[in-house]
C-alpha cells in the first residue's frame, strides 16, 4: 500500500507544511513580501495569526476525517456527512433570528453553533444506535437526513427573517473564514481540544488498525468494538463542530488530507493520523495563501472565502485521487 | 469507461479554473494606488464598508476623503475595495492606514463589528464608527446628524451632514406635495419577479411609496419582506402597478422572462402592462439617494405629473441655496 520510501515520505509532507508556511509570512492580500511602513509588525502579526488559525483548522478537519473514515471503514467518508456543518449553520440562523425579534445586538452566533453542533451529533448518537451498538448504515442515514432537515430550517429562518444583515451574516459564514478575527482564548482552548483528542486516538492506533477488520474478527483480537466506535464518533464530531466553530463549514479538507496521507504512508493509523494532521494544516494555510493572493491579484475586488477556495482546489484534487478506485464497481 | 469520465471532468475543471484565474488577472486595472495623495491633510482618511455610508458621503462631499469602499459599492468609484462590513480585508484596511472606518450594524454598536477589526481600531490603529443601518427614512436622518452615533459625528463635519439631511428631506417633502390628493394605484413592489419576493410593511420603500402616491398592494401585511405565490397574486394582492426593484436592470421588453410569474393572471396589471423596473443604481440602499427613487416611483405611479414632480425635486437645491448666498451677501 505504502508507495514511498516513509523518510521520503515525511520529508515531503515536512516540506510541504515548511513551504506553505513561508508562503503564509510572505504575502497577504496587498501582495507578495514583508509588509513595511507604520503598520508593518501589525501587518506580520495579522499573516502569523492567519497562518496559526488555518493550520489548527486544518489539523482539526484532517484529524477528523481519519476518526470518521476509520468508524465507517469508509476512506470517503467525511465528518459532514453526519449533518454538523447544517446543524452549526442552523444555530447561528436561529441566535441570530432570535436576536432579531428580541431587538438585542446581533453576535458572531458561536454559542447557537456550539448548541447546533451538540444538538445534531446527540440525534445522530441516538437516532443510529441499534441495541447498544452504532449502525454504520443508519449513521450515514441519519446524518443526510438531518443535514436536509436542518437546511430546511435554516432556509425557514432565512425566508422569516428576509433580507439584511442576518442574510448575510449566514452567507459570509457559510462560505468559510479565517480573516475577521484575530486569535484568542477560543483558539487556545480549540488547539487543546485537537490535541486531546489527537493524543487519544493515537493511543487507540493499534485497535484502529484491526478495527479495519470485520467486527467480529476485531472483537475476536480482543478489541471492544462498540467502545471504539463512540471514541471515534465523539472524536469526529468534536473535531468537526470546533473546526466549524473557527472557520465555518470547510469542505474536503477531512477527505483529502487522509487520503493524501495514505498515498505517502500507508493505512497504519499512528502515522497516518500524524502525516493527515500536518497535510491538513498545509493545505489549509495553502488555500488560504491563494485566497490572498487572488487578492493581491487586484486592489478592486475583495477576498475570496477560505471555503470557496478549499472547494475549487479540493475537488479536482479529490477527483484525481478516486481515479483508481473508479470502475472497480463494473469490474 | 469511468476513467475518461473522470479525465473529461477533471479537464473541464482545471479550464474552468484557469478561466477563473485569467478573469481575475484581466480586472487588474491599475497599479496599487496611493489615496492619501488626493486627500486633504486636515481632513481624515476614509474606509467605508457599505454602501449607503459610501453614497452618504459622497454627497456630503467628502468624496475625496474615501481611501477604500466595501465590495458592494459601485466599482466605478476606482478605489481598492476593503471587503464587506461582515468579512473585511483587514490586511488591506491596515495597508491603507486610514484615519478612520466606518461600518453599519442593525443597532450601531461597536460589539456588532468583526472581532478583529474592532480589536485593531482598540489598538489605536484607525478610529471605528459603527453607524446604525437604516430601516426608514427617519432611521437615514439619523444616520446622518445624530450626535453620538451619526455620519456628521463620526467624521468631525456635523454641518455637512445636517445639509445632506436638509436638502434631503426638503426633497422628499416637496415631491410628496406634489401628489397630495392623487388617486392612489395599488402598487406591488418586487425585489425578485421571477420568485415573487416582495416588499410588504414598515420598512423604506414602503414609506417611499406611499410618498410616491401609490398604495402596497401587500398593505395588509406585517412583515418587511415576504414571497408570494400566484394565487396570492390573483386571489388579494391584485396590483394595478408591478414595480420591480433592480438597480442597473434592464427596461422590460415584450416577452420579458421577468414577468413570467404574472402570464394567464387575470388581474388588473396584466390587463394595463404596467409593470415598470426602478433601476436607479442605489435603488435598494436606505441613503440619501433615496429623494431620486422616490422620483423615480412617482414618475412610473403618476406620469401626467412628471413635470411637476422632477421641478419640485430641483427645486429643493435651490431652496437650500437661497439662504446661504444670502448669508454670503450679507457677510
Amino acid at each position: 500500500m505504502t508507495r514511498w520510501n516513509p523518510k521520503a515520505a515525511w520529508v515531503v509532507i515536512i516540506a510541504a507544511v515548511l513551504a506553505a508556511l513561508t508562503a503564509r509570512f510572505m504575502l497577504d492580500a496587498n501582495g507578495f513580501g514583508l509588509p513595511g511602513g507604520d503598520n508593518a509588525g501589525l501587518l506580520m502579526s495579522l499573516r502569523i495569526d492567519r497562518g496559526v488559525m488555518a493550520a489548527l483548522v486544518g489539523v482539526t478537519l484532517a484529524v477528523s476525517g481519519v476518526a470518521m473514515q476509520a468508524l465507517l471503514r469508509n476512506p470517503l467518508a467525511e465528518p459532514y456527512i453526519l449533518g454538523l456543518s447544517t446543524g452549526a449553520g442552523l444555530g447561528i440562523m436561529a441566535q441570530g433570528y432570535l436576536a432579531l425579534q428580541l431587538g438585542i445586538a446581533a453576535t458572531t452566533g458561536g454559542a447557537g453553533a456550539f448548541i447546533g453542533t451538540v444538538v445534531t451529533l446527540a440525534i445522530v448518537y441516538l437516532a443510529s444506535r441499534r441495541n447498544g451498538v452504532i449502525d454504520r448504515l443508519g449513521l450515514l442515514l441519519v446524518g443526510v437526513v438531518l443535514a436536509t432537515i436542518n437546511g430546511a430550517l435554516i432556509m425557514l429562518l432565512n425566508y422569516l427573517a428576509g433580507p439584511g444583515v442576518l442574510r448575510d451574516n449566514l452567507m459570509a459564514w457559510m462560505m468559510g473564514m479565517l480573516q475577521v478575527r484575530g486569535l484568542g482564548w477560543q483558539d487556545g482552548l480549540a488547539a487543546g481540544v485537537c490535541a486531546g483528542f489527537l493524543a487519544l486516538l493515537l493511543l487507540k492506533g493499534r485497535a484502529l488498525d484491526i478495527a479495519t477488520l470485520d467486527d467480529d474478527e476485531a472483537a475476536a483480537l480482543g478489541i471492544h468494538v462498540g467502545r471504539l466506535k463512540a471514541v471515534l464518533l465523539l472524536s469526529a464530531s468534536v473535531l468537526t463542530a470546533t473546526a466549524v466553530l473557527i472557520a465555518g463549514p470547510i469542505a474536503f479538507i477531512g477527505l483529502i488530507a487522509p487520503h493524501l496521507a495514505r498515498q505517502l504512508l500507508g493505512p497504519i493509523h499512528r502515522p497516518l493520523l500524524i502525516g493527515s494532521a500536518l497535510i491538513g494544516a498545509a493545505l489549509l494555510i495553502t488555500a488560504d495563501v491563494a485566497s490572498d493572493f487572488v487578492a493581491s491579484l487586484n486592489e478592486h475586488v475583495g477576498q475570496i472565502p477560505i471555503g470557496i477556495f478549499t472547494a475549487i482546489i479540493g475537488g479536482p484534487v479529490f477527483l484525481w485521487i478516486l481515479r483508481p478506485q473508479l470502475g472497480r464497481g463494473m469490474e | 469507461m469511468a476513467n475518461a469520465v473522470v479525465n473529461r471532468c477533471l479537464l473541464v475543471l482545471m479550464l474552468s479554473l484557469t478561466l477563473l484565474f485569467a478573469i481575475a488577472c484581466d480586472q487588474q486595472a491599475s497599479g496599487p494606488s496611493d489615496p492619501s495623495q488626493a486627500v486633504p491633510e486636515d481632513q481624515p482618511t476614509i474606509v467605508s464598508l457599505t454602501p449607503a455610508i459610501t453614497q452618504m458621503l459622497i454627497d456630503m462631499g467628502k468624496r475625496d476623503q474615501l481611501v477604500g469602499v466595501s465590495q458592494d459599492d459601485d466599482a466605478s468609484l476606482g478605489l481598492p475595495v476593503c471587503g464587506t462590513y461582515n468579512q473585511p480585508v483587514i490586511a488591506r484596511i491596515v495597508e491603507l492606514s486610514p484615519d478612520l472606518v466606518l461600518t453599519e450594524s442593525p443597532m450601531g454598536q461597536k460589539s456588532d463589528v468583526p472581532p478583529l477589526l474592532r480589536s485593531i481600531a482598540d489598538e489605536g490603529v484607525f478610529d471605528l464608527r459603527v453607524i446604525p443601518h437604516s430601516r426608514s427614512i427617519a432611521d437615514v436622518e439619523r444616520a446622518l446628524i445624530d450626535a453620538e452615533v451619526g455620519l456628521g459625528a463620526a467624521i468631525g463635519d456635523p454641518e455637512a451632514a445636517e445639509r445632506a439631511r436638509r436638502l434631503m428631506s426638503l426633497r422628499i417633502e416637496l415631491v410628496s406635495a406634489v401628489l397630495e390628493g392623487v388617486d392612489r394605484p395599488r402598487v406591488l413592489m418586487l425585489l425578485n419577479p421571477t420568485t415573487l419576493g416582495a416588499i410588504g410593511t414598515g420598512v423604506t420603500h414602503d414609506e417611499l411609496l406611499r410618498l410616491a402616491g401609490g398604495t402596497n398592494a401587500l398593505a395588509h401585511v406585517k412583515t418587511g419582506y415576504l414571497t408570494l405565490s400566484r394565487s396570492q397574486l390573483q386571489e388579494t394582492v391584485r396590483p394595478d402597478v408591478v414595480l420591480i426593484l433592480e438597480p442597473n436592470g434592464s427596461e422590460l421588453a415584450d416577452g420579458d422572462p421577468r414577468l413570467r410569474a404574472f402570464e394567464n393572471l387575470s388581474i388588473p396589471v396584466v390587463t394595463s402592462r404596467r409593470f415598470s423596473v426602478i433601476d436607479h443604481p442605489q435603488t435598494l440602499l436606505p441613503c440619501t439617494t433615496l429623494p431620486e427613487v422616490l422620483v423615480e416611483m412617482a414618475v412610473v405611479l403618476h406620469p401626467d405629473r412628471a413635470a411637476e414632480i422632477r421641478e419640485a425635486y430641483d427645486t429643493a437645491e435651490l431652496v437650500i441655496q437661497q439662504p446661504e448666498d444670502a448669508d454670503e451677501d450679507g457677510a
